[in-house]
């Protein structure tokens, strides 16, 4: 008989268990900016100021390529914890912000404060965010509303569809009002659309970063909830987990983040799908442990996407969105036929 | 009829109980007592509401109010974590859509004794393996919850509420879909429950024979309703069961136990 083990679920469990992920995202963090079409200089970047007439290094390194690394590293771990948590809540790993309909709504939310010239900010943040975050928290009130049984619980096949649906029908509503818009909008919105990390700085990474950290922080706070809501809403009932308060918590907090890395990126997809899953599969499915490794994961994933698209046909680039849809589609196909054979769907 | 003085000593009380999930009553009119320490099994005909019935004295469904008590106090008087500690419920159905290990499983019982952010400490490790041990799934504490089997798989789900040291446990029809040895095993566990750490139990049972041999009070119902209940051998008549499951039964005794062998009778 083998012996047995029961270590207890302390720090250092949680240490090993995250260690790894939170290595690869400060090695990726360190290297991806030295990558790219135009090799530079680390040590003469490091030297000089930041003038960038006499320092081209140091300008490409810490004005082009480090806002962006930043602003894909808050995005992935956006998208990948609220996939992660989406999954947990509905008891299944087709679940992400993508799927549900949630990145469309943010996207359909951003066109139309593009197309109404909203261009001001509310409190310091942007009518753009407010409105995809709006965007996001309503299509989950849609989808739900629609999907949401007598008994409150949400058959997933059907949720599915219905957030497959909810996605075609608000990228023809943002087809429409882009095919009214006028030139100057409608350049804007083709631009935000084609989504991406290229065009930013630190100001508006600085701008959703506590955002990012607050539903983050929000969603680890309910994560041992989430750990039983994910094996069984009624018996998570009778541990004593206050499911209603607890989904709330998290469909909000995940539309929080989605909607608010969306308005900056644009519709970013399949992160939230892929990297839960790859993450469940190497530390399994706790929460505690699911949701800060994909984070990190997820934040190193994204950088390095961006990394491939900028650097495979230099000079031109491909956006980070259809990379990460090259390598969503096959992967949420398998997805779906495993599942078939488990006879889940 | 149930006067107050009854109804005051009642561990758990349902006091004219209806319940619908739609427009039509799954439950109606109930008026049921349950003591301390009973093993007691809920039986009746598929639909009859036995699940349900679970469910609402469990809290797991909202049950109108001033209907289900627990010490006298109503159901929803009770923080969530407060009712956990108290009544453990085992589901039917333990389908898992992620492979969470044994011992996860049986740690989540713990859930209702920590608060946000903390870890399991040893104490709960402690609890969690003697709760393994006493259901004899020690041995793969480390195996995926899905991989094992189903006998294993519901004294993994007793382990978890036995770690969880609730005064009273519910089962939904903890013996349905498996082999007599395991059917055996399982009921011995919970006796052992009952008789050795005076646990309550509340099973909803479909095998007529084995809720006879090991429950010392049965409550049958019939399409929502209490149809009669008492110790097994005054419930399980003849001609109670040819009205309530619509079949002509024969009944033989087991001379050993005393327990009771209900069969279809030949048409």
């Amino acid at each position: 008989m083998n012996k047995l083990n029961l270590t207890t679920m302390s720090s250092r469990k949680f240490t090993l268990g995250i260690g790894p992920f939170l290595l690869l995202f400060l090695a990726t963090l360190v290297l991806a900016p030295l990558i790219g079409p135009t090799s530079i200089d680390i040590g003469k970047a490091l030297s000089g100021g930041l003038d960038a007439a006499n320092n081209v290094d140091a300008d490409i390194l810490f004005l082009a390529r480090l806002p962006r690394i930043l602003l894909g590293a808050v995005t992935g771990a956006a998208l990948s914890v609220t996939g992660a948590v989406f999954q947990a809540l509905l008891r299944n790993d087709l679940a992400a912000p993508f799927t549900l309909g949630v990145s469309s709504g943010a996207s359909l939310g951003a066109v139309i404060a593009i197309s109404l010239n909203l261009n001001f900010t509310i409190l310091g943040i942007s009518t753009l965010s407010i409105a995809a975050f709006a965007g996001a928290l309503g299509t989950m009130y849609l989808v739900f509303g629609l999907v949401k049984t007598r008994h409150g619980d949400f058959p997933t096949s059907v949720l599915l569809l219905a957030g497959v649906t909810a996605n075609f029908f608000f990228a023809s509503m943002v087809m429409f009002i882009h095919y009214m818009a006028d030139f100057t909008q409608s350049f804007r919105i083709v631009r935000w659309l084609m989504g991406g990390l290229d065009i930013t700085d630190y100001q508006t990474v600085w701008s959703i970063f506590p955002f990012v950290i607050l539903g983050i922080g929000g969603l680890f706070f309910v994560s041992r909830d989430l750990n039983l809501i994910s094996a069984g809403v009624q018996s998570a009932m009778s541990r004593g987990v206050d499911v209603v308060r607890t989904q709330k918590i998290g469909f909000i907090m995940g539309s929080l983040i989605t909607g608010t890395v969306v308005a900056i990126s644009g519709p970013i997809g399949f992160v939230g799908l892929i990297v839960p899953h790859i993450v469940r599969l190497l530390i399994g499915p706790d929460l505690r442990l699911l949701i800060p490794g994909s984070m990190f994961f997820g934040a190193s994933f994204l950088i390095l996407c961006d990394t491939v698209g900028r650097t495979l046909i230099a000079p031109a680039e491909i956006p980070v969105g259809v990379i990460t849809a090259m390598l969503g589609g096959p992967f949420f196909v398998w997805l779906l036929k495993r599942q078939h054979k488990r006879g889940n769907v | 009829m149930i006067t107050e003085t009854q109804a005051s000593t009642a561990l758990i009380a349902a006091k004219d109980l209806t319940f619908a999930y739609a427009e039509e009553p799954v439950l109606r009119d109930i008026f049921l007592n349950f003591q301390a320490g009973e093993f007691t099994g809920v039986i009746g005909p598929n639909g009859s509401g036995k699940s349900t019935l679970l469910k609402l004295i469990g809290g797991i469904l909202p049950s109108p109010s001033e209907t289900v008590f627990f010490k006298n106090r109503e159901l929803s008087r009770y923080k969530k974590k407060e009712l956990a500690v108290s009544i453990a419920w085992i589901p039917q159905d333990k389908q898992m859509a992620f492979s969470f290990k044994v011992i996860d499983i049986v740690l989540m019982g713990r859930h209702p004794y920590l608060s946000p952010l903390s870890f399991e400490g040893e104490d709960d490790y402690r609890i969690a393996q003697e709760a393994m041990k006493q259901t004899q799934v020690l041995e793969f504490a480390h195996r995926s919850f899905n991989e094992i089997s189903g006998g294993e798989k519901q004294r993994v789900m007793i382990a978890s509420a036995i770690s969880q040291k609730p005064e009273v446990m519910l089962l939904d029809e903890p013996t349905s879909a498996l082999d007599i040895k395991y059917q055996i095993e399982i009921l011995s566990i919970l006796k052992q429950l009952n008789e050795q750490e005076n646990k309550s139990l509340i099973l909803a049972m479909h095998d007529l024979h084995l809720a006879s041999k090991f429950c010392k009070r049965l409550v049958l119902l019939k399409e929502g309703r209490v149809f009669c209940e008492g110790p097994p051998a005054e419930v399980l008549k003849k001609e109670i069961l040819e009205e309530v499951y619509e079949v002509k039964v024969k009944i033989f005794q087991d001379d050993e136990d005393g327990s009771l062998l209900v069969v279809p009778e030949r048409s």
